[in-house]
């Protein structure tokens, strides 16, 4: 028997078999389960390419929205969060393109991103019915462990952040359970929802559309051959509207005083420092001698008006930051947070601490240098290094320990970059408001930022360079500067050919008229326009002296150039000839014919029995410069008559010479007691030729006295005084240069009937209708007048109410007015009342080519009154002050109606010298009140070019900067320029919005009407129609919009023809119009305010040297009270009617437009729910006496602060994408659809791209004859971003 | 088998079952015909079966790395359209070959991706600063339209294209 197989043996090979199958079968399905993994690793690697590539492709849907938007032919294009809108030149939309997913791209003719009923067009309530294949909410939250991540939108924001609404809804997970926060309050949402577009297969978009079955959308175009292979969606803020943490910091109002408001009851004496005990309270209340003795210090941009350092970050960071210091701060010590969170600001020591401390005369601050932060997320973390433990510094801002919750709450509302574009409506490049030496040597570092940042390329040839800045050189010719050639171009006369280009274009997104019309300005005006705002423009910046010698060299007192800019004057076959600008220089204003009598030797108080009167008569030329303000400028001319002889009474030469030269060598003469005119601009006066000559003083050499002339008449002469004189001014520089006639003329005087001047022994002149005090002696003793001396007589002088003195008896009772007790004798010629109507500017502007003298008439009252003129008197001579009985040259005159007394030292009679009783305030040509300008510091109001004020210094600290002293004092003016301790470019000119003063009726005789860049409403001079804004034209502010001012400090804030940190005025959200963020806005405005004067100011509110009479604050009621020049603003009520407009869907086509919106001060209490019917009224009521002290650019003061920190056009955008691969099964291919479950999403994407259109440097170039303009635009990826958690 | 597990080697089959040879006095007997048979037949089929598998993971592995060499092509190509000129961008269509590492390779060379990109076109996006591109990758196999028409034998990727200004 055959030994069995040993059991365990049995079957061996099946198991040996079984074993290797299961090893064979284990080494298989390992290697399957390897290529499956790899299949997966494989198709995650190309979803993750074809995503991302998605996104890529999503980011260039954009890119290519923005791009065409942007460089259409004759439109203008305008921004905002998710859109951006073209206009014709008619002022019409043409096309919008959305910047957000949405069937239609591009809508043509207008879009509106609301629909009728207020709600946003384009999401529909019911978006979540259709389906989530259709909408996508790109806001929808990433859920996890803590708190909720959002990707674009962070409820949490809507108790923390100024100027945010929006609606929320509770957050659920997608089991329906509520979500919480980490502090275990409910979670919201505030949902996004876009539409999906889907990519089909042969790259064809299409839309999903629900089927009515839940989870089966539709998709129109696809099919079996066609499926969809991805879909996005995505939307696109506009970072412009969002406040920029690189350039904003917290602003504090700063502007020059303007008026000696002070805390009531301060009882300043003159000429004395801030009492120390004085403290200001800024945020109760910002005086205007707080302004004066709490000046920024150097670098101190937060409170430099314009600057982007005044924009705001408190709307978002306040609250976090006072909750950081221990949940309530002083405002001034949440500014330091903020100020150590901006990486390129300071506060502290050495600055004005908001406002609250007067910095060290001539301490700058030290600013930090920490790099600008790259992106939000580092706004955590402070630049400080720590090496040991190799951490960086954290800033206080999240002290709170919500560090996370910051950021995601901040992302909204600010961005580490933003930029907008400093180009025009036509896509040209803007202007630069600011002077560069031609000598690349006298340049400074600011001079060369702003000419990189306004010079393009030559078009064809990259090599050559085109500059969009005004060059200057000699500020002593009126044709060197103009006639600059650089590089072979006449440079500045190309900048004016290329304006003179634009304005006489049609204006997109406005009008087809452009400014060179007839119905506007017509091509003559429009031309002296332009040379007025670059000449405006080459006489700034006068002292600056960081880079060695400044424009306007030479040294008050002694040299006759110091602070003249002799004005532009094109020779004739250049551009802009027959124009004139203004330079900083004077004009003839006023021309008399004074007579007096000698008194006779002996007793002066015996009267003349005599049957003759030895007559003397004057020629008294008066001067005025509209360009008031710091520097000094030096009184410096030559004047040279001719044709004397030809001035006749009863045939005889009134004078014996025909020709006379007078000549005033330099800006203060000592010696002579001559402290009497204003040596700032403004009225000059004509004292310091006629003024007392006392015997002590050295006989005048015959060019140091006016022409003068005697003749010997019988008492009862009558006869009439007739003739003409030939007047040339000229300018003759010290530099040795050829002399300059700045202007000339022709002087009829007519045939005026004479009255014989009378003597009046002293102390027997009184006031008309006065009490009978002796005011002055009248007392001329003209005994010793030799033919080169002459006496100053008060008797011609008006008295303050603009009455004349009258004669009365030794019992100080007033004599009857017969010409016997009558005085002196003056006519004059001023400028013509119908065309120039007392508007100086328009005779400054006189070019030396043309006649001055046509435009000079008799004065109104010739032939009736024997003081027929508006001289000016001057400071009293020794004192230093000025008084009022010496200013009323003539009779009162008022520049707005219902002020008596409008002492603004002499003030009233500059602006309109006609008689009191019929004066209703200076007047346009359409008969309504007119523009006439506030002056800075005590400088007299009237009709002045507003020039960028270039600092009144401290006077050491033992006097109040712009009213602690008297200009006309020469010791004062040798430490009261301020050019090297506090001088900034953006500090002197904040936009170009200060042009604002300019007259605009020079060439058509218009006067009193000035560029408006301000709201056009019945209760602002103009009364609702001012000529800037009349039907057949384009609105004066259109003009801003060919201008800028580059922001040089702290750092290249503006780069090439574009700046960062501008916000965008239309903020509105498309299509989420349910969801307000107007934080940028209130960002700017928060450091503005309205400078508005009482009018219980006006009699003294120039007057420093009358404090400590305190005439302000004693008067009855008002003792004891703040008078306020200064009124914070009710954001809410002005940004409601931002939201009208957008509601009314008229969005911002040109920033400039801002002028035009009213800005309502916090004082009405109106508030968000105000209508702008209640706005309108409640302005009308704030305003009505206001305007009475309120001067034209006073009013567009806040404007020149907000308008270069606004735009509405933006370069950089964020693009919040979510972009989806798709594999559609045969079956939906088949029937064109898409279903949930079913087919598969194979990829997402979820992130954000910060996207930045520039200018190329080294190609960027305007070419007129390009339609799309300056450029070439090209666009780049700042930043992306992954949402994670 | 029963033979072979008595000894039999002469059996066929028996010769490769790899049993011992009997030791001398105590004779072992080997696996027998039917056991191999058996175990043949059992490892024929399953390893017809587990076979028939490798194919498809085989073709699972080619599907792996033709996702990951086509989307490598993919982007390169994207990125190509991307650097080239706006204004020249029409000039990216046409085909390309590449080889088993998304390299690029000549038209005469040996190649295994054949790539075309279709001419640009303005579908997505209307605006004229965006072209959509979309490029049809083949395996293997020149791009016809009837290779387009074979279901899964092209695969298409699109993306949109925009002049940044370059």
């Amino acid at each position: 028997m055959n030994p069995s197989p040993s059991p365990h043996c049995r079957g061996i090979a099946l198991v040996l078999t079984l074993a290797m199958l299961v090893l064979i079968s284990g080494l298989i399905v390992a290697f399957l389960s390897s290529v499956r993994t790899d299949l997966s690793s494989s198709q995650g690697y190309a979803s993750g390419v074809d995503v991302r590539m998605l996104a890529d492709s999503t980011l260039n849907v954009v890119i290519g929205q923005i791009q065409e938007a942007s460089q259409r032919p004759g439109e203008a294009w305008v921004s905002q969060p998710g859109l951006i809108r073209t206009y014709d030149t008619g002022g019409n939309p043409v096309k919008a393109y959305k910047l957000y997913s949405s069937a239609d791209l591009v809508v043509d003719g207008e879009f509106n991103p609301l629909d009728a009923a207020g709600e946003p067009a384009d999401v529909p309530t019911d978006w979540r019915d259709q389906g989530t294949d259709v909408y996508v909410d790109l806001n929808e939250p990433v859920l996890g462990g803590g708190s909720p991540v959002y990707p674009i939108l962070d409820p949490r924001a809507l108790s923390l952040v100024d100027g945010f609404e929006a609606t929320t809804e509770e957050l659920k997970d997608a089991k329906g359970v509520q979500v919480l926060y980490e502090d275990g309050t409910n979670a919201k949402a505030i949902p996004m929802p876009v539409r999906w577009l889907y990519v089909l297969k042969d790259g064809s978009r299409a839309v999903a559309e629900p089927t009515g079955t839940p989870g089966v959308s539709t998709i129109a175009g696809s099919g079996p051959d066609n499926p969809p292979i991805a879909r996005l969606a995505f939307w696109t803020d506009d970072e412009s509207a969002k406040i920029n943490i690189n350039t904003a910091s917290e602003g504090t109002y700063y502007d020059a005083p303007v008026a000696n408001t002070y805390k009531g009851g301060l009882g300043l004496q003159e000429k004395v420092p801030m009492p120390s005990t004085y403290t200001p309270d800024p945020e109760q209340a910002m005086f205007d001698l707080d302004l004066a003795w709490f000046q920024p210090a150097r670098l101190e941009y937060q409170r430099y008006p314009g600057h982007p350092a005044t924009t705001s970050l408190s709307p978002v960071f306040y609250d976090f930051i006072e909750q950081g210091l221990g949940g309530s701060a002083a405002r001034k010590d949440v500014l330091e947070e903020i100020y150590k969170i901006s990486p390129r600001y300071a506060g502290g020591s050495g600055s004005s601490l908001a406002g609250t401390v007067r910095p060290a005369t001539g301490s700058a601050l030290a600013l930090s240098d920490d790099r600008l932060y790259a992106t939000l997320d580092e706004l955590l973390f402070s630049n400080v290094f720590n090496g040991a433990t190799g951490t960086r510094g954290e800033n206080t801002i999240d002290a709170a320990g919500k560090r996370r919750e910051l950021l995601s709450i901040a992302r909204f509302f600010t961005t580490a970059r933003s930029n907008a574009p400093e180009q025009t409506l036509f896509n040209s490049p803007r202007v630069a408001i600011w002077p560069v030496d031609s000598d690349p040597a006298r340049r400074t570092a600011f001079d060369k930022l702003v000419a990189f940042c306004a010079t393009l390329k030559k078009p064809g040839d990259p090599s050559g360079s085109v500059p969009y800045y005004l060059m200057r050189k000699n500020p002593l010719s009126m044709t060197e500067d103009w006639n600059l050639t650089i590089g072979g171009q006449p440079t500045n006369q190309n900048l004016y050919t290329y304006l003179q280009d634009l304005t006489s274009r049609a204006i997109p997104g406005f009008t087809t008229t452009p400014f060179s019309a007839p119905t506007k300005w017509g091509v003559d005006e429009r031309n002296q326009i332009l040379m007025e705002i670059l000449d405006y423009v080459r006489a700034t910046n006068l002292i600056d002296k960081t880079n060695g010698t400044p424009y306007t060299a030479g040294t008050i007192p002694t040299n006759s150039n110091f602070g003249v800019v002799l004005p532009l004057e094109p020779p004739p076959g250049t551009p802009g000839a027959g124009t004139k600008g203004f330079g900083r220089y004077f004009s003839l204003s006023e021309l008399a014919l004074m007579a007096v009598v000698k008194k006779p030797a002996g007793d002066p108080n015996v009267l003349p029995l005599t049957n003759s009167r030895r007559v003397q008569f004057a020629l008294l030329p008066e001067f005025y410069s509209p360009s008031v303000g710091h520097p000094a400028l030096a009184y410096a001319f030559r004047m040279e008559f001719t044709g004397l002889d030809s001035l006749k009474l009863g045939g005889q030469s009134l004078f014996q010479n025909a020709a006379h030269t007078i000549r005033s060598p330099h800006a203060l003469v000592s010696g002579y007691g001559d402290s009497s005119l204003s040596f700032n601009g403004g009225p000059m006066g004509f004292y310091w030729y006629a003024k007392e000559e006392k015997v002590s003083y050295p006989v005048r050499a015959p060019d140091e006295i006016y022409p003068l002339g005697e003749l010997v008449l019988d008492k009862d002469y009558t006869g009439s005084v007739s003739g003409n004189v030939k007047i040339e001014l000229w300018y003759d520089p010290p530099t040795g240069a050829a002399p300059v006639l700045v202007q000339q003329g022709e002087f009829d005087f007519g045939n005026v009937a004479f009255q014989m001047p009378t003597w009046v022994p002293s102390g027997k002149m009184k006031a008309a209708g006065g009490t009978g005090t002796f005011l002055y002696p009248a007392d001329h003793d003209w005994s010793g007048l030799a033919n080169n001396r002459i006496k100053y007589s008060l008797a011609f002088i008006r008295n303050g109410d603009g009455t004349p003195y009258v004669p009365i008896d030794d019992n100080g009772n007033a004599q009857p007015k017969t010409e016997d007790k009558y005085t002196d004798w003056l006519v004059s010629l001023v400028p013509d009342m119908a065309s120039i109507d007392s508007d100086y500017r328009l005779i400054n502007a006189v070019p030396s080519s043309e006649d001055l003298g046509v435009h000079f008439k008799q004065h109104p009252w010739t032939g009736g009154d024997r003081f027929a003129h508006s001289l000016h008197g001057g400071w009293v001579s020794g004192s230093g002050k000025p008084d009022s009985y010496y200013h009323a040259g003539s009779k009162t005159g008022k520049l707005t109606e219902g002020i008596v007394a409008q002492l603004r030292y002499e003030a009233p009679d500059v602006a309109q010298p006609f008689p009191a009783t019929a004066d209703t305030g200076v007047k346009n040509y359409l008969d309504k009140t007119g523009d006439w300008s506030t002056a800075v510091g005590q400088f007299p109001d009237g009709p002045l070019i507003d020039r960028a004020d270039e600092g009144e210094a401290p006077f050491g600290d033992s006097k109040i900067p712009y009213f602690g002293h008297h200009y006309s004092n020469k010791d004062d003016f040798v430490t009261s320029e301020q050019a090297e301790t506090y001088f900034s470019p953006n500090r002197l000119v904040p936009s170009p919005v200060i042009l604002g003063s300019l007259p605009t009726g020079v060439k058509r005789g218009r006067p009193w009407q000035t560029l408006l860049f301000r709201p056009d409403k019945p209760y602002f001079p103009g009364q609702g129609q001012h000529p800037g804004n009349l039907a057949g034209g384009p609105p004066d502010h259109l003009l801003l919009d060919l201008f800028w001012m580059p922001v040089v400090e702290p750092y290249a804030i503006s780069e090439p023809f574009s700046t960062a940190g501008k916000i965008n005025l239309n903020y509105q959200i498309a299509p989420f119009t349910n969801i307000k963020r107007s934080t940028g806005m209130r960002g700017v405005l928060h450091a503005v305010m309205i400078t508005a004067l009482p009018p219980f100011a006006a009699v003294d509110s120039k007057k420093f040297h009358e404090l400590y009479k305190a005439p302000l604050y004693a008067s009855g009621a008002k003792r004891g009270e703040d008078i306020l020049a200064r009124h914070p603003i009710d954001a809410d009520a002005t940004l409601s009617l931002f939201e009208e407009r957008f509601a009314a869907n008229k969005p911002f086509v040109s920033a400039s437009e801002v002028t035009t919106m009213p800005i309502v001060p916090a004082s009405l209490g109106l508030g968000a729910n105000s209508t702008p019917a209640q706005i309108d009224t409640a302005l009308a009521s704030f305003w009505q006496d206001k305007v009475e002290l309120t001067g034209d650019n006073a009013i567009e003061r806040p404007y020149a602060m907000i308008y270069p920190r606004v735009t509405t056009k933006s370069n950089t955008y964020q693009v919040h994408v979510r972009a989806q691969s798709l594999k559609v099964t045969p079956a939906s291919a088949d029937a064109g659809e898409f279903r949930q479950g079913i087919d598969q999403i194979t990829g997402e994407f979820r992130g954000s791209f910060v996207i930045e259109r520039f200018l190329d440097a080294n190609l960027q170039t305007y070419d007129p004859a390009n339609p799309a303009g300056l450029g070439p635009y090209k666009m780049r990826v700042v930043s992306s971003k992954q949402v994670s958690r | 088998m029963k033979n072979c597990r008595h000894g039999n080697n002469a059996v066929a089959g028996c010769r490769f079952a790899g049993v011992r040879a009997p030791s001398r006095g105590k004779r072992k007997r080997g696996f027998t015909l039917v056991e191999i048979m058996l175990a043949i037949g059992i490892v024929a089929f399953a390893f017809l079966a587990i076979l028939a598998m490798l194919p498809v993971g085989l073709a699972t592995f080619n599907k792996a790395v033709d996702s990951t060499v086509e989307a490598r092509i993919s982007q390169q190509i994207f990125s190509d359209a991307q650097q080239v000129k706006f204004s020249n961008i029409d000039g990216t269509a046409g085909g390309r070959f590449f080889d088993a590492e998304a390299r690029q390779v000549g038209a005469g060379d040996n190649f295994v991706y054949h790539a075309v990109v279709n001419p640009p076109v303005s579908k997505f996006s209307v605006s004229t600063f965006t072209r959509t591109v979309t490029v049809d990758i083949a395996k293997n196999r020149l791009i016809t339209p009837d290779l387009k028409s074979e279901r899964g034998a092209v695969r298409t990727y699109v993306f949109v294209v925009a002049d940044v200004g370059l």
